[in-house]
C-alpha cells in the first residue's frame, strides 16, 4: 500500500530475477537453498536498512518536539516565524525527517510496506507526535491523516530507486554529527523500544552498526574504504557519527545532474490508523508539557498580554484542556480490545489530562497563597501540592515524558 | 473552542477498525477450514508409521485427494486478502500454511524419496512462491516452505525409528543420507535469530537420532553401512 504508482523499474528488475531463480531451481539441493539464502538475506538486509532509517526518524522526531517546546507562541502565531531559531531547527529537521522517510519508502513498496511495517511503525507515531504538535500550535487543531499523508508523497528518480543514498546519506544530512550524540534519547526513554526490545531480531539490531556496508551494494566492493572520505565531504563528522550507516557507495558529485533527465516515480506512503491513533497518543504528553510550561508562563507577569492576536497564557491552557478532553471523548468511543496497543495509551491520556486539570486547580487556589516565582517552580517539578488525588500518579506519568 | 477535535475523524476510523476485523474473521475462518483438511491429511499420513513400505504409494494417494481441498481453501484465502496487504494478515495463515508445506513436502518425499521441488509446491497448492521479495498476489514465502522442510526433518526421523521396527532396515539409513544433504542445505541458509533458527537447531538432533538408529543396525549387521542391506537376518530381528 506504500504507493500506487508501481516503478515499472522496480518490478521488472524483480520479475527477471525471480523467474531466472525459478528457472534454475530443482537442480541439487544444496544449489537450491543458495537461492533461499539470497532470497532470505535480501528480506533481511532490507529489514535492518528500514530498522536504521526509523531509528534515525526517531531521533530527528524528538528534536523536533523539543524544538517546538522551546518556540514561543509569537514565534509561530500568526505565521512560522523565520528568525525563531527553535523553529529554524525544527524546519531543518522536518527535512530531513522527509527525506529518510523518502528513502525508506523505496523498500516500502507494495506488500512491503506491510510486511515491515511493525520496523518502521515506531517512528511513525514518533514523526506524527511531532507534526500534530505543529499543527495544533499553529492552527489549534488536530492534524488529519491526509495532511500526514500529504507530507510523505515522494517524487523519485530511476537513479534514487536503484541507490537510494541519493536521497540521504552519509555526509549529506547537515546534521550528521548530532543524529548519534543525540541518540541517547531514543534509548533512555526506550518508549518507542519497548515493543520491540521482544522482537527476535533485536540482538542483530544493535550490532548493525557494526556490521559492514550491506551485501546488496555488491555493485562496489571497493566503495566500503571510501565512506570515511564521503562523510568528511558533507560535514565535519566521521564516519561512525552519522546517523546513516547503510550502504556508502554513493559518489556525492554525480546525483543532481543525472537525476533531472531521468523518468521519475511518484510514491506514497500511507499512515495506518493504528499509528495514527497511537501518534495522537503520544502527542497528548507533549500536550501536558506543553500546558504545564504555558500555565507556569501565567504566572510570570512580564509575559502577559503582550500581543492582543495571541491568546493569553491562561485562554491557552484552557484551550489545550478542551483539546485534550476532546481528543479523549475522541478515543473513548473508540471500542477496543484489550490487546490493543492504543488502550494501553490511555491510560497516559488520563493521567496527562488529570494532571494538567490538578495544575490549573492548584493555580486557582493556591495562587495567591504563595509568591508567582515559588508556584511556577511547584508547576515545573510536576509537585504534587497537596490538592486532589492522583497527584503523585500524575507526577510520574509526566517524568516518563520528560528525559 | 469546542469542535477542536473532528469527532467525524473517529467515527471514520472506528469504521475501518471494524472493517479490518471483519476481513480478519473472514480469513480465520478461511484459515480454519484449510487447518481442518491440514488434519484430515496428517491423520492419513501419520498411518505411515504403522503401515509397511508397501503401502505407502495408497496412503499417499489419498493424501493427495485432499489437496484438492486445500487448493480449493487457499483459494478462498486468497480472494479475502486485499491488494498490498498480504503481510498485514500473514500471522492469521502463516502457521498452517507451514503445516500445508511441510504435508506436501512428506508426501513427495514418501512418493520419490526426495525434496519436493518449488514448482511441485506451487503444483500442490496452485498458488505460487515468492522467488521475488515482492509478494503482488498471494503466494507461499520462502520461509513458509523451509518450515515445511524443517518440520519433514523431524517426520523422518520418526520414521527411520517406526521402519526398523516394520523391519524395514533399509530405509534409515536412505533417510540418514536424506537429511544430511538437506543439513548441508540448511547450513547455506544466513539464518537470523528468528523461529527458523530456531528450528533448524533442531534438525541435528534429528539427524543424530538417525544416525544412532543406523548404528544399531550396523552394529548389529542389519544393515552393512553404504551398501545394500543384508536382507539374510531380517528373519530373526524384530519383525511385526
Amino acid at each position: 500500500m506504500a504507493e500506487h504508482a508501481e516503478s515499472p523499474l522496480a518490478t521488472q528488475q524483480h520479475a527477471s530475477k525471480g523467474d531466472m531463480i525459478r528457472s534454475n531451481l530443482g537442480k541439487s539441493i544444496v544449489q537450491d537453498f543458495g537461492y533461499f539464502r539470497d532470497i532470505l538475506e535480501e528480506h533481511h538486509d532490507r529489514r535492518e536498512r528500514i530498522i536504521k532509517v526509523s531509528r534515525d526518524i526517531n531521533n530527528f522526531s524528538k528534536k523536533m518536539i523539543f524544538a517546538l517546546h522551546r518556540a514561543e507562541p509569537k514565534d509561530y502565531l500568526p505565521q512560522f516565524s523565520a528568525t525563531s531559531e527553535a523553529l529554524v531547527e525544527f524546519k531543518e529537521k522536518h527535512a530531513t525527517v522527509l527525506k529518510l522517510f523518502h528513502r525508506a519508502t523505496i523498500d516500502l513498496q507494495g506488500s512491503n510496506y506491510y510486511r515491515y511495517q511493525r520496523s518502521i511503525s515506531g517512528a511513525f507515531q514518533e514523526y506524527i507526535e511531532a507534526m500534530t504538535l505543529e499543527y495544533y500550535l499553529v492552527h489549534g487543531k488536530l492534524m488529519p491523516k491526509s495532511a500526514l499523508e500529504a507530507d510523505l508523497a515522494f517524487t523519485t528518480t530511476a537513479e534514487q530507486m536503484a541507490n537510494p543514498d541519493l536521497i540521504i546519506a552519509i555526509g549529506q544530512s547537515p546534521f550528521g554529527g548530532e543524529g548519534r550524540s543525540g541518540g541517547g534519547g531514543g534509548g533512555q526513554r526506550g518508549k518507542f523500544n519497548k515493543d520491540s526490545r521482544k522482537r527476535p531480531y533485536n540482538k542483530d539490531r544493535e550490532e548493525a552498526p557494526k556490521r559492514p556496508a550491506n551485501p546488496t551494494s555488491a555493485g562496489g566492493p571497493a566503495s566500503q574504504p571510501s565512506a570515511s572520505t564521503s562523510a568528511v565531504d558533507g560535514s565535519p563528522s566521521t564516519a561512525p557519527t552519522s546517523p546513516m550507516i547503510i550502504e556508502t557507495d554513493q559518489t556525492p558529485l554525480v546525483p543532481v545532474a543525472v537525476a533531472t533527465f531521468s523518468p521519475t516515480v511518484q510514491l506514497r506512503l500511507e499512515v495506518t490508523d493504528e499509528d495514527y491513533l497511537l501518534g495522537i497518543a503520544d502527542l497528548t504528553g507533549e500536550l501536558m508539557r506543553l500546558a504545564i510550561n504555558t500555565l507556569g508562563q501565567s504566572l510570570m507577569p512580564t509575559l502577559q498580554g503582550e500581543d492582543a492576536s495571541i491568546l493569553s497564557p491562561e485562554q491557552r491552557v484552557q484551550h489545550i484542556l478542551q483539546f485534550l478532553r476532546d481528543i479523549k471523548s475522541g478515543f473513548d468511543g473508540l471500542s477496543l480490545t484489550k490487546m490493543s496497543p492504543i488502550s494501553k495509551k490511555m491510560g497516559v491520556l488520563k493521567q496527562s489530562l488529570q494532571k494538567i486539570e490538578l495544575a490549573c486547580y492548584n493555580v486557582k487556589v493556591r495562587g495567591a497563597e504563595y509568591p508567582p516565582e515559588v508556584l511556577r517552580q511547584m508547576l515545573m517539578n510536576g509537585q504534587d501540592l497537596g490538592g486532589g488525588g492522583g497527584g503523585g500518579d500524575s507526577g510520574a506519568a509526566g517524568n516518563e515524558d520528560e528525559e | 473552542m469546542s469542535n477542536v477535535v473532528d469527532l467525524g475523524f473517529f467515527d471514520a476510523i472506528q469504521a475501518s477498525m471494524e472493517n479490518e476485523a471483519t476481513t480478519k474473521d473472514n480469513i480465520r475462518s478461511a484459515v480454519r477450514e484449510l487447518d481442518r483438511t491440514n488434519r484430515n491429511i496428517t491423520a492419513v499420513l501419520n498411518r505411515v508409521h504403522s503401515s509397511s513400505k508397501d503401502q505407502v504409494p495408497a496412503l499417499c494417494a489419498q493424501a493427495r485427494i485432499y489437496f484438492s481441498d486445500i487448493q480449493t481453501h487457499i483459494s478462498d484465502l486468497t480472494k479475502l486478502v486485499p491488494p498490498h496487504q498480504y503481510y498485514k494478515y500473514n500471522g492469521l495463515w502463516s502457521g498452517p500454511m507451514q503445516q500445508a508445506c511441510f504435508l506436501a513436502t512428506l508426501t513427495m518425499y514418501l512418493e520419490h524419496e526426495r525434496l519436493i521441488t518449488v514448482d511441485e509446491l506451487e503444483g500442490f497448492f496452485a498458488v505460487k512462491v515468492d522467488l521475488d521479495n515482492n509478494i503482488t498476489d498471494f503466494q507461499i514465502s520462502v520461509e513458509e516452505f523451509l518450515h515445511g522442510v524443517v518440520s519433514l526433518t523431524n517426520e523422518l526421523s520418526r520414521l527411520a525409528v517406526n521402519a526398523v521396527t516394520s523391519g524395514d532396515f533399509t530405509r534409515p539409513v536412505r533417510i540418514g543420507k536424506f537429511l544430511k544433504e538437506l543439513y548441508s542445505g540448511f547450513q547455506l541458509l544466513n539464518l537470523k535469530n528468528d523461529s527458523l533458527r530456531k528450528r533448524f537447531d533442531g534438525i541435528k538432533y534429528d539427524i543424530k537420532k538417525v544416525e544412532e538408529i543406523i548404528y544399531d543396525l550396523t552394529v548389529r549387521k542389519l544393515v552393512v553401512a553404504n551398501t545394500e542391506p543384508v536382507q539374510e537376518v531380517i528373519g530373526t530381528g524384530a519383525e511385526v
